[in-house]
């Protein structure tokens, strides 16, 4: 432990009880909370991904009594399940747990709005799962295109309409809060420049949810009057269903921010700890984020190439699009930078980091070819675009995810998993996706159609084989769940800080006291020195940094 | 050393639960379950379950207030220093562009509504004489003089008259709650002359637009009340009015989407 902090750990650290987690109002018991809820509905997600590829795994059969139209139902909810109440609450759930620590605050701007938003998570996605009660679940897809969302019968739209209401709101809330926190609660010395670069992106992260949530907030009300009151908006005399397209996309895009952002901080602050280095371009990196979250607004429309906009509007969003690509391709660089002659620790968080900027990249390029007009008609709607989101949302966003929990899980439980079923985990999930979507390009150029229950005998081979692919990567999930109930059981004591890593949540005790610091740190210096000659960051430490990458050599085998 | 002391026992009086959230949080879950069972035909379910729901709902809004107005009073009598001064304001600075958003995604279906629609505004008959007549002017005439009296009673507050203040307060009060009614005054017409949600395109988005807007002006001014109730227990004074901050701003970005409102809908200036 260093010197200057004089931790008291003996308050805060009584054993909670129920009642303490229902109306907790600490950032640390909501992040878990985010995190365990999100994670079990990525279970419900997974399972709904497997049982779509049961179904395309044979053609022409009814196979587990998945009709085509049960088939609709479960595309729709596999989306908005592992969008809604998987990556946005875990990523929650981790701004919740980290940002409070990394910027020296005592808890979230406002603790009670805070748990707010966890609640209305909770009724949000009771009211999305509530037509497998009510009978009659979603089936219009997770775009809920008009008119399709507006005539199916039923009360599945409804059920998601209300419930991704609801979850807006808790999103926005949340937004606000994350926002007034980094503005106003960093800790002395604490200055931009010194934010860690996670902070930088939840921040831009938490701009995107407040500014964008609400365009699909007017969208989902004026379906619901479509439906329920009779009006036009999207259908039917004077109805505009490409309105709809319009408003929902440009939610959809900044969304799609929102769910990678705090993947891109997770992994910035993973590389630094595991080569040793500091980052390369920590600059660079911060304002690449805060532009891409800008240039995001203005993108929206190339999601609608083929829905019958003006031709000559599709120049300005392929372009506008195509320029993402240059923040993005810095964060690449720099990243690949940050690895370059650095000092290798090939623990699980970094072999996930690792794995994410793989993917990640092939994706991101996926992306580039979709930006291009003359392309993206030709593959639209084709299992090539299937290909590149799960490229950029399961090896980006959920590669990210595993990286960051497998960094910090020993320093919310103060306990350590097995590093070796975490990097078993990884290799078989590693596997298992590229069989299931790099396959997915072939088909799509091929022109296999997305969103279709069944495709035809040409096909048959390539979807037996991704079904396997999907279960390999099911089957490691398991292994994720065994290792984290060895891990509750009798994983070993973790220590304060395994990684001897320098941003401020590991100066603190694994787990942290309620209140996090005793006296506000005071911050003289960025987050990432590592390896170099002068000291920690915090006024008072102990000096000598390349003391304490000693004992990283002895405490942790490569 | 003694600040050190001095945050410590801050510190014990922290505490990290709070029972109001996860009323109201749950509570709004519940009452959108009641629009669903609606929907599906259950309709003594349907209003079980949005009683339920307001009821905890509100339950939950009042022990809330009532927990905030104690720590205000608590921080007021024993000084305790202010760490982060006008939170509440950068909370409220921070959720406008949100509304912004809001209003602007439904303001741009307004135009892009209007521009595929070749007979916009026409065939609405009686209504339009509402739409042209004096109440629209006197809704403005109430909201935009509300904002100058907010504003200063905001001044006189800082500058420790407070009688003065809870007076202009008082008139912001009540010529918020004159637009309220105006409104549904001028909605009434409009039902009676045959204009409704879904008499036309022009319809939806009229009452879409104003009515958002009216729910706004609605929140803004129960929140403006709980101010005015607890300027009367000291919650108040020159150096502490964080809360009428925020809420001062909120009024005033109601007023501006007003004007903007009067401008493209009614007066169809733009
Ligand atoms: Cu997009």
């Amino acid at each position: 432990m260093q010197q200057g902090y004089a931790l008291d750990n003996s308050h805060g650290h009584h054993k909670l009880t129920w009642r303490d987690w229902i109306f907790t109002t600490n950032h640390k018991q909501i992040g878990i909370l985010y995190i365990g809820t999100a994670f079990f509905f990525f279970l419900v997600g997974g399972v709904l991904a497997l049982l779509m590829r049961v179904k395309l795994a044979a053609t022409g059969t009814d196979i587990l009594g998945i009709t085509s139209e049960k088939y609709n139902e479960l595309i729709t909810l596999h989306g908005t399940v592992m969008i809604f109440m998987w990556v946005m609450p875990v990523f929650s759930g981790f701004i919740n747990f980290i940002v409070p620590l990394m910027i020296g605050a005592k808890d979230m701007a406002f603790p009670r709005l805070n748990a707010l938003s966890y609640w209305l998570l909770i009724s949000g996605s009771l009211l999305m799962m509530s037509g497998f009660v009510l009978g009659g679940l979603p089936d219009a897809g997770w775009t809920m295109y008009a008119p399709w969302s507006i005539l199916s019968p039923g009360i599945g739209s409804d059920t998601w309409i209300l419930g991704v209401q609801v979850l807006g709101f808790s999103s926005i809330f949340g937004g606000v809060n994350f926002i007034v926190t980094i503005l106003r609660m960093r800790t002395t010395g604490m200055t931009f420049h010194r934010m860690p670069l996670f902070v930088w992106a939840s921040f831009v992260t938490a701009a995107l949810l407040v500014l964008a949530i609400p365009a699909l907030t007017v969208a989902v009300f004026l379906v619901m009057f479509d439906r329920h009151l009779g009006t036009t908006f999207f259908s039917g005399a004077g109805g505009d269903a490409l309105l709809y397209q319009n408003l929902f996309w440009f939610f959809g895009h900044p969304e799609v921010y929102i769910l990678i952002l705090p993947a891109f901080g997770i992994v910035s602050e993973i590389l630094p700890v595991f080569a040793r280095k500091p980052i390369f371009g920590y600059k660079a990196i911060a304002y690449s984020s805060a532009s891409i979250g800008a240039i995001g607004f203005f993108v929206w429309a190339h999601h609608m190439f083929t829905s019958g906009m003006p031709a000559s509007f599709r120049i300005p969003f392929m372009v506008s699009t195509m320029i993402v690509g240059v923040p993005t391709a810095v964060k690449i660089f720099n990243w690949t930078a940050t690895l370059w002659r650095g000092k290798l620790y090939f623990k699980a968080p970094m072999v996930w980091a690792l794995g994410f900027i793989t993917l990640f990249l092939i994706g991101g390029l996926s992306g580039i070819f979709l930006a291009s007009v003359p392309f993206d008609i030709h593959v639209q709607d084709t299992y090539f675009v299937v290909a590149h989101f799960h490229y950029v949302l399961f090896g980006g966003a959920i590669f990210g995810i595993f990286a960051g929990l497998y960094f910090w899980l020993p320093k919310m439980f103060g306990k350590m998993y097995s590093d070796r079923m975490a990097k078993a985990h990884f290799w078989l999930t590693f596997i298992g996706f590229n069989m299931t979507f790099f396959p997915m390009h072939q088909a799509g150029v091929l022109g296999m159609a997305r969103r279709y229950a069944d495709h035809g005998p040409e096909f048959s081979d390539i979807n037996l084989f991704m079904t396997i692919g999907a279960f390999v990567m099911g089957l490691a999930q398991l292994i994720f769940i065994w290792n984290m109930v060895w891990m509750f059981r009798k994983g070993p004591v973790a220590g304060d800080n395994p990684w001897n890593s320098k941003t401020l949540e590991w100066q603190l005790s694994s787990p942290p006291p309620a209140e996090n610091f005793e006296t506000p740190p005071v911050i003289t210096e960025g987050p990432y020195e590592y390896g170099l000659p002068y000291g920690p960051r915090v006024a008072g430490a102990a000096a000598g940094g390349g003391e304490q990458d000693h004992d990283f050599d002895r405490g942790i085998s490569r | 050393m003694s600040m050190a002391t001095e945050h410590a026992e801050e510190v014990q009086h922290h505490s990290h639960t709070s029972r109001w959230p996860i009323w109201i949080g749950l509570g709004i879950g519940a009452g959108m379950f009641g629009f669903l069972f609606f929907t599906k035909g259950y309709t003594p379910f349907g209003w079980t379950a949005v009683l339920a729901g307001a009821a905890s709902i509100i339950y939950g809004l009042f022990g809330w207030v009532r927990d905030m107005t104690r720590e205000d009073i608590h921080e007021i009598k024993h000084n305790v220093k202010e760490d982060f001064k006008n939170i509440g304001l950068t909370g409220m600075l921070v959720f406008i562009p949100s509304e912004i958003f809001l209003f602007g995604s439904l303001f741009a279906s307004y135009f892009a509504l209007r521009a595929h629609t070749p007979d916009f505004y026409t065939n609405h008959g009686e209504a339009m004489n509402v739409l042209a007549s004096i109440i629209p002017y006197f809704n403005t005439i109430c909201l935009v003089s509300s904002s100058f009296t907010l504003h200063f009673a905001e001044h006189f507050l800082k500058h420790g008259k407070q009688k003065t203040f809870q007076l202009l307060l008082g008139i912001t009060l009540v010529l918020g709650f004159l637009f309220v009614g105006g409104q549904a005054y001028e909605y009434l017409e409009f039902i009676k002359d045959g204009f409704t949600i879904k008499s036309s395109i022009y319809g939806s988005i009229f009452f879409s637009l104003t009515g958002l807007h009216g729910l706004h002006v609605t929140g803004g001014a129960l929140f403006l009340t709980y101010i005015f109730a607890g300027s009367f227990r000291s919650q108040l004074s020159k150096d502490k009015h964080s809360v009428l901050l925020a809420a001062s701003v909120y009024w005033h970005f109601v007023d501006v989407v007003w004007i903007f409102l009067m401008m493209i809908i009614y007066l169809r200036w733009i």
